[in-house]
């Protein structure tokens, strides 16, 4: 009967909060894709012993949660994930500040002032193809923001939903610094750029697969997953407009409030320093190491040379996030 | 005069300690799972900082793009309701008038209720994968350029072959029901066959479209997964718009308002059925049907006709399984063809916590929402007391509403002490709880208006008391109800998404939400493989309550098995 | 004289009706039924027979008015604490469970022991006729032998009250004279106090101690068949019960009245001149070949009787003979003499 009684208490316990375990595990929504952030968090635990428990959001959904969850946070770090993401959950003020020991040989734009989020990688935004595809319509790999609004990609490319995927920011970004911030002259072009997108996707690599298929012809993406998707095996081709293209941070950030702050913290070290990003090429995770002392993959860094890549500007970025994407829902989105 | 009867009523019931102890808990757990959630939905939706306001709610009715979003959802829920039914009365028609044989019959049946049972996005990924610009059928078998798989066409067609089966279960017991002897007598009276269909069966079959039509548009209303894939962004529906401005704005106030505004179609849809078609809905889970034998009413040519129409459906619908399949056992669908293994010892390892977790709550919520089911609909059928309208209408809500409110009003609600139940199983198991036993509950009360009330008086009059009536009698003999109960619950569990995406979290993960986030990072394989595991051990489940209930000596066991498919 | 078992005091059932408003299906009913006794609620369809006896029961509640069974207040107590055995018109056997099971019910309910269940259910069964049915399932017996299983189950546990709802409905015609028998003849045996409700005047009087008419929510009148019979209280009742001619009659002094011309005596109580109204039995019409009178309308033969309407003036009489080895039938279109046996004649009030 006792026994009964002890199990029914220690079952509904288990069942009725969301379990952290004596082991003080560290709690996390991961932004990266699971197989991306998998083998990081294993290398984690393999450095440290400590386990981490993570689910992936997509960064409009992590994003949403985290905020929801402000008054009884369920995670200790937010991990990966576009800077302007973060940006904007500073201002809900999710975030404890944090500056890990690689910290301070950041350079600028890889760390948030205060310590709000830090850098652990670097993204570069690239064209996709597919080879087919442009075979099929003699066409030269893009190499401008304009080839896009040739009548040969009408109704052929995916690309991202600014409303909840964080690729989507960034390359609407990247044109307005290639349109130097002229917001009339960027969301003409984007207007334009409509006509040849047959999807904007839930997610950022979501139009990855259908352009390696050949359901369309093709899109813009974070390079890692491009990379992903030739390693797959889809035949596609990777280019870069001579204009220049954003490339965005992926950071990490510990949530006040959280229940294991320590554990958080030393994922947090572990994320920026040599520690992780070293493993990135090994794991085969195209990211660029934001750490000045990782070297990037030489495979990496040939697919790179000679690309116009630019920073977007985090500032400038995150005060203006919620208005450029409720412009780009109206005038962008919005039925044609 | 209603004041006296209500005070009648309490007295009743404040003697008779299991009803009052029923009720009471009763009204404990509506309040907290049902009622709570959406007061605090609404007022996150109409306050800003403790002050009433319409604003958001005007904002949103402003935004041309979510009016859009609500028109399109009015749209395809009719044109899908239409569409489904009536795809489900050829069905109907074939299965019960054109002479199949046994075998025919049970393939048929399969293609039919494959869907149902099914984990969400099977038919889009399908649909994505045939119809596309280099898609397997429209570019490689047609011939055809640049056809967009995206829209409102894709959708209509995807979610189409999803409910048409809840049109075919409604209808097919009505036309069953039909007496074929007013077909031959209309016959042999000298009708023309076409006659006899217009003036004798179609008449006849018609309250069974009324409630197919209603039933399969509420389903599309709330269908969330299916836009979320195939609506593509010319077409925005409000169940997938409400999500996304959940979580890619982060802005709960507009996503409550958009899950609001998908409450009006769905209680008007709700009140139609129950006042106007009312009845009818009992038809299906205690018409007796049998398999007729080849009516004369029917042409020969017009039954071959059906047969081959229903036949090519079920291949097509088929097909979209097997593309599933297909998908689960190769390398890189459409990229590397070879055969493997490894997506399936993906999900076992890997995704085990998914599986394990999503074993647990359906096992878990399974005999829960069956008792649930059964108590609800026994008090609601049988006994009198204060408020019992009142509980019939709460008792609905959740399964009235779409998905996605559910899941908002639940996140919102019991994110913060001191009910912080997000992060839990408890949370999750509720949910499909309330949102799925009000099959169970209305099995009960179309059972128990079969049964007699004078068994319950005459244990009474024994010296049975409340409890021991309900034990004794009442419980054996709307055993069949609890079995589609559990059932319903049992299938929900494994294959809805739309609620329960918001209520995942680190330690408690399902199935269905892996599949998507599966399919979003692109490994299809793993998506697939999920999905074939979801159908087999549903179907394998489902398979076992229907022998089981087959078993069950009451007379309306048969009946409530086809019920539990078509919750 | 014998303790009162039940009490009626007053008794009320209102509902509300969707077109009428408020109506009464039961109005201030007061009645008592001796212990032993088998009273019968009678009455046409509507008339809330079967209402106040659901009350008695407890299945439903008044809305004024007490019961009592043995002296105990029991208007508001549950059904289950009654103490009453219930037969329904539609049987109510449990479908699920065995004919023994099904009687042994109530014993269950109260925990009675194995063995003390086992000997009671046989015992019962024995006595309605079905030793030897015990394993068998409801829908494999025929309504007759339901019914007698729904009988046996309700008395196996010793109630103090036993209701019957119209029990014999659904049986055929001669299935009912044999089934009325039993019931009677068993609850006789036993000696318990028993309601009766049926709509079958003829079932009231063969089995009944006294009986209740009913009409429209209200006792008509309380009696025993005889009473009722001879001396019916409203033209109601008389119609009711069996067959009857009611008459105007013009009082031409203290024993002498008019019925249709004819001068009739008969003491009325009446003072000349006043008119009254009164119940004739068929059998109390004796007829004879005259060469005036009455004139035969029609004629039925029914073997042991053979009943006759006549035309007497401006009404149409029933009339019965029973006695052919002396009076040959009388012919259609026949005159014939009409004679009122006094002591057969009856003043409405």
């Amino acid at each position: 009967m006792k026994l009964l009684r002890f199990m029914a208490v220690a079952l509904s316990g288990w069942f009725l909060a969301g379990a952290a375990q004596a082991a003080d595990p560290v709690n996390v929504y991961s932004i990266w894709p699971e197989n991306y952030a998998r083998p990081m968090f294993q290398e984690f635990e393999k450095a440290t012993g400590i386990k981490v428990n993570f689910i992936r959001f997509s960064s409009g959904e992590a994003l949403a949660r985290v905020i929801a969850e402000k008054n009884n946070p369920r995670i200790d770090v937010l991990f990966g994930g576009p800077v302007e993401t973060f940006a904007a959950g500073i201002k809900e003020g999710i975030f404890q500040p944090y500056k890990s020991p690689s910290f301070a040989k950041l350079p600028a734009r890889f760390k948030q002032a205060d310590g709000q989020w830090t850098a652990i990688a670097d993204d570069p935004l690239v064209f996709m193809t597919n080879a087919a595809f442009l075979k099929g319509k003699n066409l030269k790999a893009p190499a401008s923001w304009d080839d896009l609004l040739d009548p040969a990609y009408k109704n052929q490319l995916q690309m991202a939903d600014a409303r909840t995927s964080g690729t989507a920011v960034t390359r609407i970004f990247s044109v307005l610094e290639v349109n130097k911030r002229d917001e009339e002259k960027a969301f003409a072009y984007l207007k334009k750029l409509r006509q040849s997108v047959q999807l904007y996707t839930k997610s950022g690599g979501g139009g990855t697969l259908p352009v390696g298929l050949g359901q369309a012809g093709g899109g813009i993406f974070f390079i890692v997953d491009a990379l992903e998707t030739k390693a797959k095996g889809y035949d596609v081709v990777i280019s870069f407009p001579k204009e220049g293209i954003g490339t965005s941070a992926e950071a990490i950030a510990l949530i006040k409030g959280a229940k294991n702050p320590e554990g958080g913290k030393k994922l947090i070290d572990f994320a920026t320093s040599a520690a992780m990003q070293s493993k990135l090429s090994e794991h085969k995770v195209n990211f660029v190491p934001a750490n000045p002392d990782v070297k990037t993959d030489p495979a990496l860094a040939e697919v790179l040379k000679g690309a116009n890549i630019f920073p977007i500007d985090d500032e400038y970025a995150g005060a203006n996030r919620k208005r450029i994407v409720d412009r780009w829902v109206k005038e962008v989105l919005g039925p044609q | 005069m209603a004041a006296r009867g209500l005070a009648a009523e309490t007295r009743r019931m404040l003697r008779d300690p299991a009803l009052l102890g029923a009720v009471v808990v009763l009204w404990l757990l509506l309040g907290l799972f049902v009622l709570y959630p959406l007061a605090e939905l609404l007022v996150r939706a109409f306050s800003d900082e403790g002050r009433f306001t319409l604003e958001p709610l005007l904002g949103s009715l402003a935004d041309s793009h979510h009016r859009a979003a609500f028109v399109n959802s009015l749209i395809l829920g009719g044109t899908v309701g239409v569409l489904g039914t009536v795809l489900g009365f050829l069905f109907a028609m074939t299965a019960t008038r054109a002479g199949l044989g046994r075998h025919w019959l049970t393939l048929l049946d399969a293609a039919a209720l494959l869907p149902l049972v099914s984990p969400p996005f099977t038919t889009s990924i399908a649909i994505v994968f045939s119809f596309g610009p280099k898609g397997f059928i429209s570019h490689d078998l047609l011939g055809l350029d640049n056809v967009s798989a995206y829209g409102f066409w894709s959708t209509a067609l995807a979610e189409t072959l999803t409910y048409f089966p809840i049109a075919y279960l409604t209808l097919r017991p009505i036309i069953a029901a039909i007496d074929p002897n007013l077909e031959e007598m209309a016959f042999s009276l000298g009708g023309s066959r076409w006659r006899i269909f217009r003036t004798v069966t179609l008449p006849l079959a018609v309250p069974g479209f009324a409630n197919a039509f209603l039933l399969l548009f509420a389903a599309s209303l709330a269908d969330f997964a299916t836009p979320l894939i195939l609506a593509g962004n010319n077409f925005p529906v409000l169940p997938t718009q409400a999500y996304l401005q959940i979580t890619g704005m982060f802005d709960f106030k507009g996503g409550a308002v958009l899950s609001l505004m998908l409450l009006v179609p769905a209680a008007a849809v709700y009140l139609l059925q129950r006042y106007w078609v009312g009845r009818r809905v009992y038809v299906t889970v205690t018409g007796k049907v049998g398999q007729r034998s080849r009516s004369r009413a029917i042409a020969p040519w017009a039954a071959v006709l059906l047969v081959v129409a229903t036949v090519l459906v079920a291949v097509a619908i088929l097909y979209f399984y097997a593309l599933l399949l297909y998908a689960s056992l190769v390398v890189a669908f459409g990229a590397n063809n070879s055969f493997t293994w490894q997506h399936y010892h993906v999900i076992f390892t890997e995704g085990l916590p998914a599986i394990r977790d999503t074993l647990i709550i359906a096992l878990i919520g399974m005999p829960l929402g069956g008792f649930y089911g059964v108590l609800v609909g026994y008090l609601i059928a049988r006994r009198r007391f204060p408020g019992r309208q009142a509980m019939e209408i709460v008792s609905m809500i959740n399964y009235a509403l779409p998905g996605t409110i559910v899941g908002i009003a639940y996140l919102i609600a019991f994110n913060d002490p001191p009910l912080a139940l997000t992060g839990g199983a408890l949370i999750i198991v509720a949910c499909y709880i309330f949102r799925y036993s009000p099959t169970g509950i209305r099995a009960t009360v179309a059972l128990l208006q079969q049964i007699d009330r004078s068994l319950e008086e005459a244990s009474a009059s024994l010296g049975a008391g409340s409890g021991q009536t309900f034990r004794r009698v009442t419980l054996p003999l709307i055993a069949p109800a609890f079995f589609a109960g559990l059932g319903v619950v049992f299938i929900r569990s494994m294959t809805a998404i739309s609620a329960t995406i918001f209520l995942v979290s680190l330690s408690w993960t399902l199935i269905t939400v892996r599949i998507l986030e599966n399919m979003t990072e692109l490994a299809l394989g793993p998506a697939a493989a999920f999905s074939v595991f979801v159908i087999v051990v549903v179907f394998v489940v489902v398979s076992g309550l229907s022998a089981l209930l087959m078993r069950l000596r009451t007379p309306m066991a048969g009946a409530a098995a086809r019920s539990l498919l078509g919750g | 004289m014998a303790a009162t078992s039940i009490r009626l005091d007053g008794v009320s059932k209102r509902f509300d009706h969707t077109v009428k408003g408020e109506v009464y299906a039961v109005r201030r009913v007061s009645l008592s039924v001796a212990t032993g006794e088998l009273l019968t609620l009678l009455g046409p369809s509507g008339c809330g027979k079967s209402t106040t006896l659901r009350m008695i029961a407890g299945f439903e509640e008044p809305d004024e008015g007490t019961i009592s069974i043995d002296g105990r207040d029991v208007t508001h107590v549950l059904p289950n604490r009654r103490g009453i055995g219930f037969v329904f018109q539609n049987y109510a056997l449990f479908p699920h469970l065995s004919i023994f099971e099904n009687v042994a019910y109530g014993l269950r309910v109260q925990g009675r022991p194995e063995t003390e269940i086992a000997r009671a259910v046989g015992e019962v069964l024995e006595l309605v006729g079905l030793a030897g049915y015990e394993r068998q399932q409801p829908h494999q017996l025929s309504g007759g032998e339901q019914q007698r299983v729904a009988l046996a189950r309700a008395v196996v546990f010793h109630p103090k009250v036993l209701l019957f709802d119209e029990p014999l409905s659904n049986l055929d015609a001669k299935l009912r004279v044999e089934m009325r028998e039993q019931i009677r003849s068993l609850q006789k045996r036993i000696g318990i106090t028993t309601v009766y409700v049926t709509h079958d005047q003829e079932e009231a009087m063969a089995i009944s101690d006294r009986i209740a008419v009913m009409d429209r929510g209200e006792v008509v009148q309380d009696g025993t068949a005889q009473d009722l019979y001879y001396r019916p209280a409203t033209e109601f009742v008389a119609r009711f019960i069996g067959r009857t001619n009611i008459l105007g009659a013009r009082v031409l002094s203290a024993d002498e009245v008019e019925i249709e011309g004819l001068k009739v005596p008969f003491r009325s109580g009446l003072t000349a001149g006043q008119t009254a109204r009164l119940v004739v039995r068929p059998e109390m019409i004796e007829l004879a070949p005259a060469s005036t009178g009455g004139e035969v309308v029609q004629h039925t033969f029914l073997g042991e009787k053979t009943d006759y309407l006549v035309k007497l003036g401006s009404s149409t009489l029933q009339a019965t003979a029973s006695d052919h080895s002396r009076r040959p039938i009388l012919q259609i279109g026949q005159p014939v003499a009409v004679r009122f046996h006094a002591e057969g004649i009856h003043i409405l009030k």
